[in-house]
């Protein structure tokens, strides 16, 4: 969108309402040299994106207050301007296929969260980024 | 006994037969029969079906008719074998059928049955009429005794249903404070991460090191502990599901040794690994490390000296798991037990002191989940070897 978008690290939108984990996933991955933004559910989400810049990608909690992660895809996927946002999925709990086949999510990482699998995927899923030097 | 025969000979046959055990009356003809049945009311009455005056089968239903005669029980002979016949009788109301010719010994054994019936009933009814002559007052009890059977049920079905209650309360209070347990610990397992890539940057971790293994150890411990009460929960209340994926279980066993390494050798025991084929398997591969980390994590709690080995390799039809030790062995009258959730051998219980109990009985909910097979091979004093042999072997790597 901007001229700098295309030398800035990319974006990652942690949605998640456990305060410790939406921190401490914001610390990791800002480490790693993503930029980070947060929402604490599924409607501060959307809200999110629809004002500010687009996030390169939303790592999506599933159970949370307010709006929850299926609430919160469904409108996104209703929105030409955000749908084609990439979406990892967290969840705790096993999701069958046609759940699964509802998120349409890019990927789907299980709690407990194994770290490294996931920072893997996402370097793999953001090609671009740039370790800070 | 009444027999009613025309043919004389026939008539003093069955006489001569039942002679020994029981008074006879013959009588020739079905009309006398019905006369004699009336006035000497016999506990049985043996009948012709082909004679004159009156057949057979109408002297049946003339004695059912009448109610001094309605009870007593029936023998039809017949040359005749039909089916129809038979029918005929039966539904008239005789008990019994019996073909001529016959052999004694038959009609003997369908007597004594036949007669041995009537003297029950008769018994019963008599005993009716002794309990007093008030069949409401009989029906009032019948009635009580009913109601304090079914007050009985009724407050076993209640106390069965609040044990299961219990159950699944004790079950979801686990899984609600796991699942509280469990982010606080993910969070502690992010900010160890960053820590361990922190102190990577600095150089070679020195003194660190070994400080970060130990930290690590215990943190998968803890992890594992909530994730074996959330899967017990789950599996609990139904809501287990099983996620397959193709995997390298080699890694994920090497993992769980290398986690529980610590932990073996605080106890002073050599934690082995064993021949650990590489292939890929299609199964849950996080229920495949909770089977694994409980298998191990038993055998070291219950092994006191030697040592615990993992070994793995494909089969003719999946890929099996075994987890031997030197501990005490399990009898085999306690190999069943110890699958059942909370259960602890008592003698083990009171000397290392208390745990869940919970990890076999996990094992065993999660094999069934995943189709896999357990089998346990122990001696008492020598050691046990538990084997987990999961389907889905995809093939060598």
């Amino acid at each position: 969108m901007n001229a700098p978008a295309e030398r800035a690290a990319p974006e990652i939108l942690i949605v998640e309402d456990e305060p410790d984990l939406r921190e401490g996933l914001a610390m990791l991955f800002a480490d790693e040299g993503y930029r980070v933004s947060t929402a604490g559910d599924g409607a501060a989400a959307l809200a999110r994106l629809r004002q500010g810049p687009r996030p390169s990608l939303v790592l999506l909690d599933l159970m949370m207050p307010v709006m929850d992660g299926w609430q919160f895809r469904a409108h996104q996927l209703a929105d030409p301007a955000l749908a084609r946002i990439p979406v990892i999925v967290l969840s705790g709990v096993v999701l069958d296929d046609t759940e699964a086949g509802t998120l349409r999510a890019m990927a789907y990482v299980r709690k407990p969260i194994r770290i490294g699998f996931l920072l893997d995927l996402l370097a793999k899923a953001l090609p671009r980024h740039d370790p800070p030097g | 006994v009444l027999i009613v025969e025309d043919a004389p000979e026939t008539n003093r046959y069955i006489a001569a037969v039942l002679r020994n055990d029981y008074r006879t009356t013959s009588v020739f003809d079905g009309a006398a029969g019905l006369a004699q049945a009336v006035s000497l009311r016999p506990d049985l009455i043996i009948t012709d079906v082909m004679m004159p005056k009156l057949k057979g089968d109408q002297l049946v239903r003339e004695l059912r008719a009448r109610p001094e005669t309605s009870e007593i029980p029936i023998l039809a002979l017949s040359a005749n074998a039909e089916s129809e016949t038979r029918v005929k009788l039966l539904r008239a109301g005789a008990q019994d059928f019996l073909e001529k010719p016959f052999q004694p010994d038959e009609l003997k054994v369908r007597v004594d049955n036949l007669v041995a019936m009537s003297r029950v009933r008769r018994a019963l009814q008599h005993e009716l009429k002794s309990q007093g002559q008030d069949i409401a007052a009989l029906t009032f009890q019948l009635i009580e005794r009913r109601r304090d059977v079914e007050l009985a049920m009724e407050s076993m079905r209640i106390a069965r249903e609040q044990a299961e209650q219990a159950s699944r309360a004790k079950a979801h209070f686990l899984g609600l404070v796991s699942h509280e347990l469990r982010t606080p610990l993910m969070a502690l397992e992010i900010q160890f991460e960053r820590l361990e890539r922190n102190l990577a940057k600095l150089g070679p971790p020195g003194d660190r090191g070994p400080i970060l293994v130990r930290i690590n150890a215990s943190k998968a411990r803890l992890t594992d502990v909530v994730e074996s009460l959330l899967g017990y929960s789950a599996i609990y209340s139904g809501r287990m599901r099983v996620a397959r994926e193709r995997f390298q279980p080699a890694l994920a066993i090497e993992t769980v040794l290398e986690e529980s390494r610590t932990q073996a050798e605080q106890k002073g025991l050599e934690l082995r690994r064993g021949t650990i084929a590489a292939t890929i398997i299609d199964t849950d591969p996080k229920l495949f490390r909770l089977v694994v980390v409980n298998l191990v994590g038993n055998a070291i709690k219950y092994t006191s000296r030697g040592f615990v080995e993992v070994s793995a390799g494909p089969t003719s039809n999946g890929y099996q798991v075994t987890v031997r030790d030197t501990g005490p062995g399990i009898p085999a009258d306690e190999q069943v037990r110890i699958f059942e959730p909370f259960e602890q051998l008592a003698p083990v219980r009171a000397k290392r002191g208390p745990g869940v109990g919970l990890g076999l009985a996990l094992v065993k909910e999660i094999a069934a989940s995943l189709g896999a097979q357990i089998r346990l091979e122990s001696e008492v004093g020598t050691g046990s070897a538990f084997t987990i042999e999961f389907a889905g072997g995809i093939g060598q790597q």
